[in-house]
Parts: C-alpha cells; sequence; structure tokens
C-alpha cells in the first residue's frame, strides 16, 4: 500500500465526499496478528471538534487503532464509520484522514515547506487549507527551517514537520500518533495547547495517541485508557483522576500515580476497615456498603492518592512508623517516599523533610478520598470522591 | 570516592566554543546535574570529565589530583548510558560481575561484591535471567549496579531515564537518589529534563551555550533563580515572565496594562534600576490565583485548562488583550473551561524582578 502521511489521493466514487463531517465512531473492533491480540473489541467515538486522547504502555494497541481508521490495516470484526459512514469499503487514499505517523515519513527530497505543502498540491487537495501555512510554522517554530531540506533537522524538528503536514488538511479524522514527545518540555506545554484550540474549531474529531498519561489527561476531551488491546476506561480528564476504572488506569495516572496498597477489608465493631499488616483504615460508610458486595474477607487494593498523604516526624499521635525510603524535592512541593512493609509509599507534600533516608517517619493517612479495587479483576467497586461533571465534556454515546 | 572539580575549562571545536572557562565543584559523596537545553555544553563537561574528550584549557581535579592527562581507563569512572549498553547474552549476575572478572577478582570477592548490589537494587530474583526479556527500568538497574559493584571515584550518569515509560521513569529516579545516597557515591548527571535534575540532585549547574548560569541547589534554583534563563528552565510549567512599563509613578504589565502589586522592598528594586532600562516580573503559575467573574483589576478570558489530577494548569489571556497569556497552576480539578471570564491576583510576596536587558534578577548579588 503506497500512502504517505494522510496525503489524500483523488477520491473515487466511493470515496468520503469533501463536505462530509462528523463523528468517528468504531464498534467492537478486533485485531489479531497470527495469535496475538492486537485490539479486542473496541468501541469509541469523537465528536466533531472533539480531541479524543487515547493513551496506554507501549504495545497497548494505539497504533494499530490509528493503522484501521486509516485504512492501512482492515479489523478482523467491527465497524468503523467516519461521518457516518461505513468505511469498510473505502480505501486508505480516499478516507480523508490526516495521519501523523510516530515515525514523520517525511519526503527526503522536498524541503520543509514544500512537505508542509504536499497535501495541498494532491489531486483533491483542495479540500486543505492553502493559506496559513507561514503562520502554522510560525506556531510551531520552524518557520525559519521552511527551505531545509529533513536531512538538516533534529528529531524534534522533524517532528514539528510531520505535525505541521497533518495540520494543514482539512480532514475527516486528524490522528496524530505521539505528536509532541521528542519536544522539550516548554515546547510541548505551547504545543498541547495550540493544537487543541486548533482541532477544536474543526469540523473533525482529532484522535490523539500518547503512552504519557500525563498528556492525555491535558489535552484531552475525554481520554481512552487501552491496555493489552481492550479498553479500560474512556471519561473526561476528572473522572480518570478521582474514580480510575481499574488499577491498570491508577497506575498511569498522575505524578506520581495513586498508590495502591493490596489488604484485605475486615468488618468489625460495627464498621468495615481496610487492613494491611498493623495498618487499619477506616472505610467510609459508601465504601464500605461496596466492600460487602465483595463477601466476607476477601482481598482487595486501596487506592489513595499520594496528595492526600503525608510522611511527618516520627512519634506524631495516629501517625503509622514507615522507613523513610527517598526524598526528592521539587521546589514547589516534595515527593516522599516511605516503606510500610514490603510496600512503598508516595507522599506529595510541600512540607520540610521529615526524616533522613532509611529512618523512622509517620505515615499518615486521609480520612477519605479512596478508591477500593477489586484485587482479584483489579476494576475499582466504588470511589469517596464524585467527580465534578461538566456536561459539555461528556457527550452521550450516540 | 572522591570531590570532582573543573577549574577554568575550556572546550573550543575549532573556531566554535562549547565551554566557557567553567569553574564548577561536585562534593565528596555528591550528585551534581549538568542541566541545559540541548548544545548548552553539558555533554562536553562531561566527556572531558570522562576522558573521551579532551581539555582545551583548564584543568579537572579529583580530589587533589590533576586528571586531564590520565588516559580514561587510569580514572576510575563508571558511566550509565541512556541505552543501558548491557551485554545482551549475559545474566543480570554476569552483566555485574563483569567489570570485577576483567580485573581478575577472586570469584568469592565478585560473589560478595555482586550479591551485596543485588541485594541493594532488589535484583536478587532475576540475578540468573537474561537481560535481554526484562524491562527498560530493570535493564537500567543493572547498568546501575554494574557502575556500583566497582566502587569507581565518579559514576557518570548521561540521560538515564530518557528512554523509559513515564512509570518507569518516576520509579528509577526515586532509586536513583536513593542508591546514590546510601552508597555515597559521587556522581554527575546529564540531563535537559529539570524534573529529573530536581528530583535527583543535590546540585544543579544550570548551562546555556557554553556559559554557567547558576549553580546551587535545586530550592535554592527554584527560590532564587539567577536570571530569566534560569527562572523559565526551572519549574513546570515554566514561570510567567512579564515585561513591564512605569505608569502613574508604578509598574504595570506592558502589554495588558495590569497594576502589578508590589511590596515596599520590591519598589526599591526597581528604582535602584537606571530609568533607561526595562524590567521583566517573573510570577511562577503556582503564584497566580484564579477566580470565576469578573472582579477587580485584572480580568482575563480562559484560553485552555490542561487538568494534571491534583492540579490544573489554566492559561488565560488577558481582557482586550489577546496577544498575551498568564499561565496558572492551580488546585485540580477545577473544571474551567475555554472562554470563562476570569479574575487574576498575583501573590505580592512571591514577584521576581528581573533587568531586562541581561535578564538578571535584580535579588541576586553576582
Amino acid at each position: 500500500m503506497n500512502v504517505h502521511a494522510g496525503v489524500p489521493r483523488a477520491a473515487p466514487a466511493s470515496g468520503l465526499a469533501p463536505e462530509l463531517a462528523g463523528d468517528l465512531e468504531l464498534r467492537e473492533i478486533s485485531k489479531s496478528f497470527a495469535t496475538v491480540k492486537a485490539l479486542e473489541a473496541v468501541s469509541l467515538f469523537a465528536r466533531p471538534g472533539e480531541l479524543l486522547a487515547v493513551t496506554g504502555p507501549s504495545g497497548a494497541g494505539k497504533s494499530t487503532l490509528c493503522r484501521i481508521i486509516a485504512g492501512l490495516e482492515m479489523p478482523d470484526h467491527g465497524v468503523c464509520r467516519i461521518a457516518g459512514k461505513n468505511v469498510a469499503a473505502v480505501p486508505a487514499g480516499a478516507r480523508r484522514v490526516a495521519y501523523m505517523f510516530e515515525s514523520y515519513a517525511l519526503y527526503p527530497h522536498l524541503t520543509v515547506r514544500q512537505n508542509v505543502m504536499s497535501p495541498l498540491m494532491a489531486p483533491n487537495g483542495r479540500n486543505s487549507e492553502a493559506g496559513g501555512v507561514d503562520a502554522l510554522l510560525e506556531t510551531l517554530e520552524i518557520r525559519h527551517l521552511a527551505e531545509r531540506l529533513p536531512a538538516a533537522l533534529s528529531g524534534g524538528q522533524k517532528q514539528r514537520v510531520a505535525l505541521a503536514r497533518t495540520l494543514v488538511q482539512k480532514p475527516a479524522v486528524t490522528l496524530l500518533d505521539e505528536p509532541i514527545s521528542h519536544l522539550d518540555a516548554k515546547l510541548r506545554h505551547k504545543l498541547r495547547n495550540e493544537i487543541r484550540r486548533m482541532v477544536a474549531s474543526r469540523p473533525s474529531p482529532t484522535v490523539w495517541c500518547t503512552p504519557d498519561a500525563m498528556e492525555a489527561l491535558s489535552v484531552g476531551d475525554r481520554i481512552a485508557v487501552i491496555e493489552a488491546g481492550r479498553i479500560e476506561q474512556i471519561g473526561t480528564p476528572e473522572q480518570l483522576w478521582l474514580q480510575p476504572a481499574s488499577v491498570r488506569v491508577a497506575r498511569l495516572v498522575g505524578d506520581p500515580p495513586m498508590n495502591l496498597l493490596q489488604g484485605r477489608v475486615e468488618f468489625r465493631d460495627g464498621g468495615a476497615h481496610f487492613m494491611y499488616g498493623d495498618l487499619r483504615v477506616p472505610l467510609s460508610a459508601s465504601l464500605a456498603k461496596a466492600a460487602t458486595l465483595l463477601g466476607r474477607d476477601v482481598s482487595c487494593v486501596l487506592g489513595m492518592r499520594p496528595n492526600l498523604v503525608a510522611v511527618v516526624p516520627a512519634g506524631i499521635p495516629g501517625a503509622v512508623a514507615v522507613e523513610l525510603y527517598s526524598h526528592e524535592p521539587f521546589g514547589k512541593y516534595a515527593i516522599v517516599t516511605a516503606r510500610l512493609g514490603d510496600m512503598l509509599i508516595k507522599a506529595k507534600t510541600s512540607g520540610a523533610v521529615p526524616a533522613g533516608i532509611g529512618a523512622t517517619a509517620g505515615l499518615i493517612l486521609p480520612a477519605s478520598g479512596f478508591v477500593l479495587f477489586d484485587a482479584a479483576s483489579g476494576n475499582a467497586v466504588a470511589s469517596d470522591s464524585v467527580a465534578a461533571r461538566h456536561p459539555a465534556l461528556e457527550p452521550e454515546m450516540p | 570516592m572522591a570531590s570532582i572539580r573543573f577549574d577554568s575549562v575550556w572546550k573550543r571545536y575549532g573556531s566554535v566554543t562549547a565551554v566557557e572557562n567553567l569553574n564548577l565543584t561536585c562534593g565528596e559523596g555528591e550528585m551534581l546535574a549538568l542541566l541545559g537545553p540541548s548544545g548548552c555544553g553539558k555533554s562536553s563537561t562531561v566527556k572531558m570529565a570522562a576522558g573521551i574528550e579532551e581539555v582545551s584549557a583548564g584543568e579537572i581535579f579529583f580530589g587533589e589530583r590533576p586528571v586531564s592527562r590520565l588516559a580514561p581507563g587510569a580514572r576510575n569512572i563508571a558511566m550509565v548510558f541512556e541505552d543501558y549498553a548491557l551485554y545482551p547474552h549475559l545474566t543480570v549476575r554476569e552483566n555485574i560481575s563483569f567489570p570485577l572478572r576483567i580485573r581478575g577478582l577472586p570469584s568469592s570477592d565478585v560473589k560478595a561484591r555482586v550479591d551485596e548490589v543485588l541485594d541493594l537494587l532488589g535484583l536478587h530474583p532475576l540475578a540468573d535471567r537474561g537481560v535481554k526479556m526484562l524491562s527498560g527500568g530493570a535493564q537500567q538497574r543493572i547498568s546501575i549496579g554494574r557502575a556500583l559493584v566497582r566502587d569507581p571515584a565518579l559514576i557518570l550518569f548521561d540521560e538515564p531515564l530518557s528512554h523509559l515509560d513515564a512509570d518507569q521513569k518516576i520509579h528509577l529516579r526515586t532509586e536513583i537518589k536513593r542508591l546514590q545516597k546510601l552508597r555515597g557515591v559521587t556522581s554527575i548527571l546529564v540531563t535537559h529534563d529539570q524534573t529529573e535534575a530536581t528530583a535527583m540532585a543535590d546540585l544543579i549547574a544550570v548551562m546555556n551555550l557554553g556559559v554557567l548560569q547558576q549553580v546551587a541547589t535545586p530550592h535554592e534554583l527554584y527560590a532564587r533563580p539567577a536570571n530569566t534563563f534560569v527562572a523559565n528552565f526551572i519549574g513546570e510549567p515554566p514561570m510567567n515572565l512579564l515585561p513591564l512599563r512605569a505608569h502613574d509613578g508604578g509598574l504595570v504589565l506592558a502589554d495588558a496594562g495590569w497594576p502589578l502589586p508590589l511590596d515596599g522592598h520590591r519598589i526599591k528594586l526597581a528604582q535602584g534600576v537606571r530609568a533607561a532600562e526595562s524590567m521583566t516580573a517573573g510570577i511562577r503559575p503556582e503564584h497566580v490565583t484564579v477566580e470565576r467573574g469578573a472582579r477587580g483589576p485584572r480580568q482575563a478570558i480562559v484560553r485552555y485548562c490542561e487538568p494534571r489530577g491534583d492540579v490544573d494548569v489554566v492559561v488565560a489571556a488577558p481582557l482586550d488583550h489577546p496577544g498575551t497569556t498568564i499561565t496558572a497552576e492551580v488546585p485540580g480539578p477545577a473544571g474551567y473551561r475555554a472562554e470563562d471570564l476570569v479574575s487574576i491576583a498575583f501573590a505580592a510576596e512571591r514577584i521576581y524582578m528581573f533587568a531586562g536587558a541581561d535578564g538578571r534578577n535584580l535579588e541576586v548579588r553576582p
């Protein structure tokens, strides 16, 4: 197949008409390579102007998802709809998908400007935005490189050329596969926002893939977390943070991510307690009620966010004795790691260092704000916090 | 173990100066980070310490001993690279024991020292596994073990986390800091990532275009950056740097015209600057407060909000001045949305004052 970075070719009769715009929808998409299941019954949708971030560890299936939407792979099962049209019979070149590859795929013999303009030169290039190329290059801080060949660019510069070539188009779907991974922190911060603004006004949806869950949280109107080919959760940034659907989601979200303590729930004295070694954490009524559904004395995982945990000098009443494992000061806050049994618990605090490394310190856990997971499945059972709901960010599944 | 000191060190490649008159000391048992953007001279500096590059002028001392004429092998330095550089056909134990075996140590000594390092790194369960199938984080721990086992005078960490997934980065930076402190091994960390430098190093040397900008503890760099380059490089998201102009005897933001709340101390600093020189205010995003609705003299429109879990980063443009933006970090989830009307406030005691011409912090004396 000869498809280059979303360059549209002449649209055959079955192609998407240029004026068509609308939702992207995947229904029960499965794909295997030999015996390896790359995607299993993946369903998701994205509305026009919406940015759906897709995150998960490397090998989770993010790129396969993109390739199926772009038409570079055919799913074994399931339906892909672009702007309401089932695209199973539409070849890649006629899908009007602007696809930024993780590997850039620049034309080596064309200058930066020619690479960026190349989609506009294609036979049906009139669908694309001819003006504004210079402004786009300026925003991406590569305008001064416009006449250079890709060979004379650094990795981060090439990435921005590929990004410009994708954003210059007016496609039915925009796919960005790790679009800013090779840029420095300052430029990433700027481009996260600039790209979001650009795609928000489009009549078509955008999918942004990244292994960095915090980047996904920052850019996504909604975020799909994918692991081992399955969707773990789709939700707003608030939902992922406050109500992770599983330990697999909780492990990815946050810097540092949620502490996950494996223990058991015991019911006594009229209440429910989470027990881990000598540690005994009283659970709220709602968590206790959910815990009863798990059965008596079953093992479970208690999740607690590092910003709700404190590590204090030893001997403070109410604190659990722990070993101070490590201390990382970040200026505005510090991450203190404490060892309790064979668990490492991280606290994100603004306080002073409570003790030296290896010394005894005290751990103070929050009174609420926990998430309870079933240890066997890893799925969330209940959460203390309720996500702030923003109807505009939560379109209903059509 | 020894301290390491760069004494008036220069590095030139032809007519290009990569490192300019570097004076820098890393105390015994400390970790010093060399931090800066690409091309800042950090890699040239660490290569001179390792003996991979020659010094153009000046001297490098390990303790009191000049080493710039010594061959790399004679300096007793261990290196940890970004791509781990393990022997793919050897097991974990064989990789870690390799530097001792090639020195011909008796195998009982080798075993004792390797066991100690395996314990320290929690690698005992993996000791007899091949290294190829292990995660990047585990491979990098092995390469750190291989460095530690030699008892080197100095360990050079060259971008040790850059190939790892985000969760492994967070885990390993904690481990490196802990190991370095427990073993008290003098270390230099080369990185372009201020988060890594801040998490791991005792001292950070910020470099730009071959010139050392400031060397200080992470907290000092955050609290008292020497100039706008350091201020903008340390901190995520970066500090707001806002040009000022005089107005009605006070100072206002040059673009938006917003009044700047200044205490007596800062007014005095501003008065000390020659009238002809411009000034820039520096305000960290975490010291900007945001309130919903139109109140007070600093009203703005939210351009975007980045949720980051426990905090949200809000970028807002002053009303009627869409060309400028102010970045704020507020407790999350706050749920701001684009086009929300908000009021901005700055904490007067948290405002930095920089000279406009050279960007120096008016409070930090050179």
